[in-house]
């Protein structure tokens, strides 16, 4: 079930209800989410709610027996049954075949040992396995550090795995995040109402009105057949899928947060303008901030952080950076993009220490702009790995990107107008937004009841086609 | 007041009068017919929110297709199934490439098409006269015979679905493998800034030191653009690459360049380098204005042209073809993107003749339609156009076949819908109708893609067939009109085979009119004579 379809919004009005009208029994609707969840995730294909049942239970019980006893070798172990049932699902289903492919193109390339038929897993990846594996190693782990002790309350543990607005694309929440707000009353305040219909909208524009558009009249044909563009205008694609994915992808984490807020719960934010980095390492703080801040607890520092010896610095950084990369998809492209953002990043790094900068240093404002800009570029041009079909695709894009013809004719208006649009609303302050909402905010309710039925009727009209899934939806 | 009344509302009172009023102003766009169309769900039409998509338990969820995981892990046979749910049987059973396997030549039962080789198509090439497409099959037929060098060739022009040359690679690479592969074909000899691309060949220049004219945008006023409707002026330090391929099942190997260019009485000298060796200067002066050709024979294998204006004046190029001893097949692949088939009357009447037949070309195709699309026009006139142009192609020529290609479905998305332009069918009915006066054959590539509202089921498969444009296929969309196409010209050459065997048994080139020539009774790939078949001699091509 997409977020941008009718489906979703009578399917939230119909859990929301649900959810308030069973106010009074706190386990009864933690339970009646819990089965909305499911469902939820049943439209999608029902056998593979059998895995996510699964990890729920085995993290479950790991929880529980982590917790029960103080030898710490037993601990280490039911930590080790979790860790190897959720990353073993995780391997099986997503990167099983990548592997078995690799490993055949490999020993072809460097052996000359060739395997016709690779072991092949027909199997469908499972959506938001990526997003609800990390969610339930985050529990297991925080109860072995001792950092989270573990409910006793199954309902509210599976509740906790499955809820359904961050169930497929994120953000990746933590338990330590979403648990103790099930174990408080849970109450609706007025300015929750209004964030969470006001994210739910914006979120809803971004992904309707501006990544598909982008999606369907710029990126898709140029990436279909680069061959048939210019190099600006491939130049200009990159730009545009830029833009298509951060509204994707920050498009789903809104309509995400605004559901949860109207159910008086609160999720993480997942986004900060990234764009407006001035560095590789700034974006990643600034991008998917779920997903990094989760791999740097708990893989970064575990690992030795920056507090290891210089190289073990180094080395944790690439590694975690490179998992952060390939954490997108199995394929090469992915492995490439993930070596070109690890690489970035500890090249950053090495320049930042030699420079003998330190966090409180500010850079004036054409210092910073001139950051900004090939901070941009940098992640401009990697996402030619991130977007393209095969290794293949990529090859072609960049050719045509450096076949020095400048053509812009197939470029047309509307795009030009939400290119410019979109990127300049990107770099304005965060108060203008903010002013927005507030003027939202001031809004009564009955006006704005009215303001999103219309919000939804454009969007209904500009729509671009009958419904076009998130992008990482297939992570 | 109404602030003072949301103020005193809990939380829970916003939020239900919020929703309230949503559900209120959608309730009015089923009570006020001019807002019907903001309607959120259209009873009757759609089936149910919610309900609707635990019907469709098991489907594949529609991905952004890229990424790996859906193509990695869908298994063919599924995959098949599902394409067949969505676009027909018809249209899945062409994905993908299938394997050709020429039979022996040299057979005593003579050329036969068993039907299984064109088995999957629901739609042929008409041809009520049976003079549109005679010329290319009795070429055809004996390339099939394999004729010492007999090669058939084919050019395609188009618009931008014919430019991405992935309907005539995949047409290419079928009739090769089947009949043999004579080359590649014509290229332009260099494309400039322009988008152009060919499959299974070699092709680079550096694009700021040419200038190119092309025939869509009138840029010469001679109207002398050349057999692929662009001419590239080569300028001081130009220079252009044509090379076989390097994979692939054809196009490998090459025994002849012909230079196609434009003698004029200021004309300038090229240089020729085969294998970055020097090979010849050649001078593209003459008395007068005309068309020239420099042919390179090479021994069978890979090679690459390299061209390089030399000095003097001006050198203005047409294109290159690659080309082998053959037997075999030869199908150019002419696509100007942007064009319209009007376009074409921009070409000089006699220089477009002169340079067709120069290539020896037996079929012309014309697949426009697509730019035509969005015109405001009726029927008629874009019938008036295409008789014009088949007329300034053809020129009356018997020798020459001609084949009028059917634009693909284009849709328009109206509130989320996608649904055919309306002009498809008017250009669609305009083309057959023209055809069929000019005596050409017609394909009608809408059909065999599903006719109605074949883009919007296209779109929404899985693999993707359509582009979201609405008005481009996929790769996998082209390559299955492709396939379709090529078993078209299959089927249509099986039943020439059967009424030649049944009406001239003892000659394969017999000149004279039979009964079931002259009993024209308009159905779908009937035959009619009186047309020389021997089209071959009648061409001035030194090549064949």
């Amino acid at each position: 079930m997409l977020f941008n379809s009718l489906d979703y919004i009578l399917f939230l009005g119909i859990a929301i209800a649900g959810f308030w009208l069973l106010a009074r029994h706190a386990q009864l609707r933690i339970i009646f989410i819990f089965v909305a969840s499911c469902l939820f995730y049943m439209a999608w294909h029902p056998a593979y709610i059998v895995l996510i049942l699964g990890s729920t239970v085995i993290d479950y019980i790991v929880g529980l027996r982590i917790h029960a006893t103080e030898n710490q070798t037993i601990r280490k172990r039911w930590l080790v049954v979790s860790l190897v049932s959720n990353l073993g699902l995780l391997g099986l289903f997503k990167y099983f075949n990548f592997a078995s492919q690799a490993t055949a193109d490999v020993l072809a390339l460097f052996f000359g040992i060739e395997i016709s038929n690779p072991p092949f897993l027909d199997v469908l990846l499972p959506v938001g396995i990526s997003f609800y594996t990390f969610q339930t190693l985050s529990y297991t782990i925080d109860i072995y550090r001792r950092k989270l002790e573990p409910t006793r309350n199954f309902f509210q543990f599976a509740f906790f795995v499955t809820y359904f607005p961050q169930l497929v694309a994120g953000p990746i929440v933590r338990a330590s995040q979403l648990l103790p707000q099930l174990q408080r009353k849970i109450t609706l305040r007025d300015e929750q109402v209004t964030q969470g219909l006001f994210l739910i909208a914006t979120g809803m524009i971004k992904k309707v009105a501006i990544a598909d558009y982008l999606s369907v009249n710029l990126v898709d044909r140029v990436f279909d057949q680069p061959e048939l563009y210019s190099g600006a205008e491939v130049l200009i694609a990159l730009y545009g899928f830029t833009m298509q994915i951060y509204c994707d992808f920050s498009g789903y984490t809104d309509v995400a947060r605004g559901s949860a807020k109207l159910m008086g719960l609160e999720l993480p934010r997942n986004f900060d303008r990234p764009y407006q980095s001035a560095s590789p390492a700034e974006f990643w703080r600034r991008w998917h901030m779920t997903l990094s801040t989760w791999l740097r607890d708990y893989l970064y520092f575990p690992l030795g952080g920056s507090r290891a010896g210089p190289v073990r610095a180094y080395w944790n950084l690439w590694l975690t950076m490179f998992l952060i990369g390939i954490w997108h998809g199995a394929s090469w492209t992915f492995v490439f993009y993930a070596i070109l953002q690890s690489m970035a990043m500890v090249i950053h790094r090495f320049f930042y220490r030699r420079s003998g900068r330190n966090r409180e240093t500010v850079d004036g404002w054409q210092v910073h702009a001139f950051k900004v800009f090939w901070a941009l570029q940098f992640v401009v041009f990697s996402r030619i790995l991130f977007r393209a079909t095969s290794l293949q695709n990529a090859a072609d894009v960049t050719a045509r990107l450096g076949s020095g013809t400048f053509s812009v004719a197939q470029i047309s208006l509307g795009v030009w107008a939400m290119l410019i649009l979109t990127f300049a609303a990107h770099y304005t302050p965060k108060r203008w937004f903010e002013s927005i909402e507030l003027r939202f905010k001031s809004m009564p309710a009955p006006a704005q009841g009215i303001t999103l039925a219309v919000v939804g009727f454009v969007l209904s009209v500009v729509a671009t086609s009958e419904v076009v899934p998130y992008i990482y939806f297939q992570f | 007041m109404l602030k003072r009344i949301h103020e005193q509302l809990t939380p829970l009172q916003h939020l239900i009068t919020v929703v309230v009023f949503m559900l209120g102003a959608c309730m009015l766009t089923y009570l006020i017919p001019p807002i019907q169309a903001l309607r959120p769900w259209i009873p009757g039409e759609e089936d149910v929110p919610i309900v609707r998509l635990f019907k469709r338990w098991g489907e594949i969820p529609a991905f952004a297709g890229h990424g790996g995981s859906y193509r990695s892990t869908a298994g063919e046979g599924a995959g098949t199934e599902r394409l067949a749910e969505a676009v027909g049987e018809t249209v899945a059973a062409n994905l993908g490439t299938k394997p050709i396997v020429a039979p022996p030549t040299g057979s005593e039962d003579g050329v036969r098409i068993d039907p299984s080789e064109y088995a999957g198509i629901s739609v042929r090439i008409e041809d009520p006269s049976g003079r549109g497409m005679r010329a290319f099959y009795a070429a055809l037929e004996k390339t099939a015979r394999a004729d010492t060098g007999a090669i058939t060739r084919v050019g395609h022009y188009g618009d931008s679905s014919i430019a991405t040359d992935l309907i005539t690679s995949t047409v290419r690479k079928n009739l090769q493998a089947r009949f043999g592969d004579a080359g590649h074909g014509f290229l332009l000899a260099a494309k400039g800034y322009i988008p152009y691309k060919h499959r299974g060949v070699l092709q680079s220049s550096n694009p700021e030191s040419w200038e190119l004219r092309e025939v869509v945008r009138r840029q010469d006023r001679d109207g002398r653009y050349g057999y692929g409707g662009v001419q590239s002026r080569a300028m001081r330090g130009s220079w252009a690459r044509i090379g076989t391929a390097k994979r692939g099942d054809v196009g490998k190997q090459a025994s002849r360049f012909a230079i196609y260019y434009e003698e004029q009485p200021r004309g300038g000298k090229f240089s020729v380098r085969i294998d970055r060796e020097d090979r010849d200067i050649v001078s593209t002066k003459a008395d007068a204005v005309g068309d020239g050709v420099h042919s390179i024979e090479v021994p069978d294998g890979p090679h690459s042209i390299e061209l390089r204006y030399h000095r003097g004046g001006p050198v203005t190029f047409y294109g290159v073809a690659v080309e082998r001893e053959g037997p075999g097949v030869v199908y150019d692949s002419l696509g100007l993107v942007g064009a319209r088939a009007n376009r074409l009357l921009n070409f000089d009447e006699a220089h477009i003749r002169t340079q067709i037949e120069q290539r020896g070309t037996d079929l012309i195709v014309l697949g426009f339609g697509g730019n035509e699309a969005s015109d405001d026009r009726t029927e008629q006139m874009f019938y008036e156009d295409y008789m014009k142009v088949l007329r300034r192609m053809r020129q009356g020529r018997e020798d020459l076949a001609c084949l009028v290609f059917a634009p693909l479905d284009q849709a328009r998305r109206t509130r989320g819908r996608i649904r055919t332009l309306p002009t498809i069918s008017l250009i669609v009915a305009a083309q057959r109708r023209a055809a069929i006066d000019s005596d050409c054959a017609f394909y009608d590539t809408w059909q065999a893609m599903g006719g109605e509202d074949a883009m919007r089921r296209w779109y929404k498969a899985r693999p993707r067939l359509a582009m979201g444009d609405f008005r481009h296929a996929t790769p996998a969309g082209y390559e299955i009109i492709g396939n379709m196409f090529y078993k078209a010209i299959l089927a249509g050459f099986a039943d020439y085979l059967s009424r030649e065997t049944s009406t001239a048994p003892a000659s394969s080139d017999s000149s004279t009119p039979s009964a079931a020539d002259v009993d024209s009774s308009g159905s779908i790939n009937s035959f009619d004579g009186g047309i020389p078949s021997s089209s071959a001699e009648s061409n001035t091509s030194p090549k064949r």
